[in-house]
C-alpha cells in the first residue's frame, strides 16, 4: 500500500508538471539549463511552491519549485524581498507540522528510490548491511552538519559583494544532491555529471559524483541516503509536535523486538519506550512499519491529529 | 534406585498424573489426543526409529534454542523440561544439596535414561547449575552445547552477543546434520512455527472467556506435549482443540481466576494446579517459562533473506523472554500487569522453584505492585513433588477472593 503511494508520489511529482501543461496549458517557464538554475524570475515550474521532500528544482516541468532546502538557500542567497519569501515559507511550515516525516515516509521520490534499491536487493534474497550503533547515531549528525554548511555557504553567496562567487556558490547542496541526476535523467533532460569551469565547479563535481556513488550505498543500507539527508533533517524538526504521532501502549509490549528489527531506519525509540505514549522519533519517517509488525494488538498504532489512523 | 527402577517408577509416577488429571469434570474432547499421546508413550517409539532412519534429535532445555533452525537444519527438536521428582534424588550425590530440583532432575534423568536419548543437547547458561551441568553431561559422554545468555537483555551490546550465540548454534547443527541452514528450508521451518503459535495464541485467547472453556491444567499440558510431540501432529491437534473450544459452554465458572507466574512447572508435577483447583481456582493466565508466554511469539519475518530469517528466530526466543536471570523485574511487571488486565484476573500465584535466586528476588517488587493495585498476590515456594504442605495457603487464598467484592465486581470492570 505504502510502495502504491509513493508511486503515485513520484509519478505526480515528477510527471505532474507535464499534465499540468498539456491539460490546462499553463506555461511552465523556462526550462533551467542543465547544471545551473540561474536567477530565473519566471519560475520553471507549474506552481511556486515548495515541498519538504526532493521535489526539485532541476527537474523539467516540475510541479513544485524546489525543495525546502532550496527555498532556504534561495532565500539566503537572493535576499528577496519578504512578500516574496515568506509566504511559501508558511507553508513549507504548515506543510510539515501538519504531516512530519510522513513527507519521506510516503511522498519523498528519492526516498522511493531508496527503497527500490531494498526492493532489489531483496528479489536477489541478498542479506542487508545494519549499520553498527555507533555510525547509525553518528550519522544523524551528518545531516545537520551538512545542513549547516549549505546554509553558511549560501549566506555567504548572498553577501554584498561576493557576486564574483554567487553562481558557484548559489545551491551548494544541489550540487551534490542525487536528486539532481535523478530529476532531469526520469524527465527526459540532459544531465549535468560534472562542471570544470570553476574551482568551486571541480569541488562539487568531485563532492557530487561521490554523494551519487553514496545514493547507492542503499543497496545494502536500507534508506541510506535518507541517513545524510538535510531535506529529511528539516522535517525531523518538525516530526515530534504531537499532530502525527506513533503511539505505544508499553502495557501490551512484549519487547520483542519485531518493530526494531523491520525499521529501515533503525529506530530505537519505539521499541525502548516504555511507560510513556508518544514513542515518535526524529529519525522515524512514519512509514508504518513497525506498527504493521507489531504481534500485540493494541500495543502500536498511528495517530494523525489525535486520531487513530492505523493499528490494530 | 537402578536406573532401569528409575526409569519405571517414573513412568508410573506420569501415568498417575495422568489418571488425575483425566478424572477432573467437564474437560473437553479434544483432551482425549493429549492424553492418549501420553498414556500411550507412542512418542519414544517414534523418535526411536525417526533416529535408526538418520535423522538426529536435537534436546534442549528451556526454551533458547529456536526451532526453525533445527528443523531447516533437517533435524528433530525436542524440549526436554520434566519435573519428575524420582529424579530428583537420583542425582543425590552427585550433586551438591542446594542446587535446584529442575537442575537435578535434568541430571538424574539423564543419568538413569528416562529422558530421550538425543544427538546433541543444548543447555543455556540461564544459571550456574546448568553452565556445570553441562560440563558433567559432557564428561559422561553426552554430547552438549552451551548456549550462552547475556548478563543483561538490555542494550545492542547484549543483542550481539545473543546473535553471536546463535551463529556458533547454526554452525554445530550444519556440523551435525551435514546440511546446511539455507533460505528455502528455513522459511518453511518459520511459517509451521508460526503454525504452532497462531494455535497456542488462539487456545490463550479463549481462556480471557469467564468461564473459560478449559481448565489452566489442560492448557498447561497441551502447551507442554508440544515440547516433546511432532509440531504438525501438535498444530492440528490444537487446532481442532480451539474449534471446539471456541463453540463450547461451561456452566459454573471458578471461584477465582488467577494468573500463575514465576519459575516453571513442569509435566507431570501439576500438583500445584491441582492444588488451586481442589480449592475452586483455576489458573487462567500464565507467565511461566512452562507455559503459553513463549509458544504465543511468533517469528515476525521483515527480510525474507537467511540473514534476516536468523536473525527474526533469535530473537524471537530472546527477546520477548521474561527469565530472571537476565530480564529487568520490571519488564515482567508490565507483562503480568497487562495479563492481569486482559485475562481479568482475581489473583496473582507466583511460584518459586526453591534454591531459585532470580524468581526468589523479582517476587517482593512485584507483590508490592499488585498489593497497591489492590489484587490480591500468594508467593509459594515447591520442590517437584512436595506440594501437601501448601494445601492451607492455597485454601485461605481462594477463599480470601471467593469472599471479595472483586470476584463480583468483575463483570462490570
Ligand atoms: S530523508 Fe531526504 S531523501 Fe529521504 S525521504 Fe526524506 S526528503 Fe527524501
Ligand atoms: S538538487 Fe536536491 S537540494 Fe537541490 S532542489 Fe533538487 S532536491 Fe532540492
Ligand atoms: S513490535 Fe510491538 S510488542 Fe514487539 S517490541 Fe515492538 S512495540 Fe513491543
Ligand atoms: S519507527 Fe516505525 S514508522 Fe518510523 S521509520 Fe521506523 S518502522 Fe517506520
Amino acid at each position: 500500500m505504502r510502495l502504491l503511494v509513493q508511486a503515485a508520489c513520484f509519478f505526480l511529482l515528477l510527471y505532474g508538471g507535464f499534465a499540468v501543461e498539456a491539460l490546462a496549458g499553463v506555461q511552465s517557464g523556462d526550462k533551467p539549463p542543465p547544471g545551473r538554475v540561474e536567477l530565473v524570475e519566471r519560475a520553471p515550474t507549474s506552481t511556486p511552491l515548495y515541498l519538504p521532500v526532493t521535489t526539485c528544482i532541476y527537474q523539467k516541468k516540475g510541479l513544485c519549485r524546489g525543495c525546502s532546502l532550496y527555498y532556504l538557500t534561495e532565500a539566503l542567497v537572493w535576499r528577496h524581498p519578504v512578500e516574496r519569501w515568506l509566504p511559501y515559507g508558511l507553508v513549507l511550515i504548515f506543510l510539515m507540522l501538519l504531516l512530519g516525516r510522513l513527507w519521506c515516509g510516503w511522498v519523498c521520490p528519492l526516498g522511493f528510490l531508496s527503497d527500490l534499491l531494498t526492493r532489489a536487493r531483496l528479489a536477489l534474497h541478498l542479506p542487508q548491511l545494519r549499520l553498527s550503533p555507533a555510525v547509525r547515531d553518528g550519522l544523524v549528525w551528518t545531516k545537520y552538519i551538512l545542513l549547516a554548511l549549505v546554509l553558511g555557504l549560501a549566506a555567504l553567496a548572498g553577501w554584498p559583494g561576493m557576486e564574483g562567487v554567487r553562481n558557484d556558490l548559489m545551491d551548494p547542496f544541489c550540487q551534490i544532491c542525487p536528486t539532481r541526476v535523478f530529476a532531469p535523467l526520469f524527465t527526459f533532460d540532459t544531465v549535468c555529471w560534472t562542471n570544470f569551469a570553476s574551482p568551486a565547479g571541480v569541488v562539487f563535481t568531485l563532492l557530487g559524483l561521490l554523494a551519487f556513488g553514496l545514493f547507492f550505498g542503499g543497496l545494502a543500507v536500507r534508506r541510506f541516503w535518507c541517513r545524510l539527508c538535510p531535506i529529511g533533517g528539516l522535517s525531523a524538526l518538525f516530526n515530534r509536535s504531537g499532530l502525527v504521532s506513533l503511539v505505544k501502549d508499553a502495557r501490551r509490549c512484549t519487547r520483542c523486538g519485531a518493530c526494531a528489527r523491520s525499521c529501515p531506519l533503525d529506530v530505537r525509540r519505539v521499541f525502548e519506550g516504555r511507560g510513556r505514549k508518544a514513542v515518535t522519533a526524529f529519525e522515524c519517517h512514519l512509514c508504518l512499519r513497525c506498527v504493521e509488525a507489531c504481534p500485540e494488538p493494541g500495543c502500536l498504532q498511528f495517530q494523525w491529529l489525535g486520531k487513530r489512523v492505523s493499528g490494530k | 534406585m537402578s536406573e532401569r527402577a528409575l526409569r519405571d517408577s517414573c513412568r508410573t509416577s506420569e501415568l498417575e498424573a495422568l489418571d488425575v488429571l483425566c478424572a477432573r469434570p467437564d474437560r473437553p474432547a479434544g483432551m482425549r489426543a493429549f492424553d492418549d499421546f501420553h498414556r500411550s508413550g507412542v512418542r519414544a517409539d517414534e523418535l526411536i526409529a525417526l533416529q535408526r532412519g538418520g535423522r538426529k534429535l536435537v534436546g534442549q532445555i528451556c526454551h533458547f534454542v529456536p526451532e526453525e533452525l533445527v528443523i531447516a537444519a533437517g533435524a528433530e527438536p525436542l524440549r526436554l523440561d520434566q519435573g519428575f521428582a524420582e529424579a530428583v534424588d537420583a542425582a543425590s550425590g552427585r550433586l551438591p544439596m542446594d542446587v535446584c530440583c529442575a537442575v537435578r532432575a535434568l541430571a538424574g534423568a539423564r543419568r538413569a535414561g528416562c529422558s530421550p536419548e538425543v544427538d546433541l543437547l543444548v543447555l543455556p547458561g540461564t544459571c550456574d547449575g546448568k553452565r556445570k551441568l553441562a560440563s558433567q553431561l559432557r564428561a559422561r559422554g553426552e554430547q552438549v552445547f552451551s548456549l550462552e545468555l547475556p548478563p543483561s537483555k538490555r542494550g545492542e551490546m547484549s543483542a550481539a552477543f545473543w546473535h553471536a550465540q546463535v551463529r556458533a548454534l547454526i554452525c554445530r547443527l550444519e556440523a551435525l546434520t551435514g546440511k546446511r541452514i539455507s533460505r528455502r528450508p528455513l522459511r518453511a521451518a518459520v511459517e509451521l512455527v508460526n503454525r504452532r503459535a497462531a494455535a497456542a495464541r488462539a487456545l490463550d485467547e479463549l481462556r480471557k472467556r469467564d468461564p473459560p472453556p478449559l481448565s489452566g491444567l489442560d492448557a498447561l499440558l497441551v502447551v507442554q506435549t508440544s515440547f516433546v510431540a511432532d509440531l504438525r501432529w501438535w498444530c492440528e491437534r490444537c487446532e481442532s482443540l480451539v474449534e471446539e473450544c471456541a463453540e463450547r459452554t461451561v456452566a459454573t465458572g471458578p471461584k477465582a481466576r488467577i494468573l500463575l507466574t514465576g519459575a516453571p512447572v513442569l509435566w507431570p508435577d501439576f500438583g500445584l494446579l491441582h492444588l488451586l483447583a481442589e480449592a475452586g481456582a483455576d489458573v487462567v493466565a500464565d507467565e511461566i517459562c512452562s507455559g503459553s508466554a513463549h509458544l504465543v511469539q511468533p517469528v515476525v519475518v521483515d527480510e525474507d533473506t537467511r540473514a534476516g530469517l536468523v536473525q527474526a528466530a533469535a530473537e524471537r526466543v530472546f527477546l520477548p523472554c521474561n527469565c530472571p536471570c537476565f530480564a529487568e523485574s520490571e519488564d515482567r511487571l508490565d507483562r503480568l500487569l497487562h495479563l492481569a488486565e486482559a485475562w481479568r484476573v482475581d489473583g496473582v500465584v507466583h511460584h518459586t522453584l526453591r534454591l531459585c535466586a532470580g524468581y526468589d528476588m523479582d517476587a517482593p517488587a512485584l507483590a508490592e505492585a499488585f498489593r497497591e493495585r489492590g489484587i490480591p498476590w500468594l508467593s509459594v515456594y515447591t520442590e517437584f513433588g512436595q506440594h501437601a504442605g501448601l494445601r492451607s495457603r492455597v485454601e485461605a487464598f481462594v477463599e480470601m477472593i471467593g469472599s471479595s467484592a472483586r470476584r463480583s465486581d468483575r463483570g462490570q470492570e
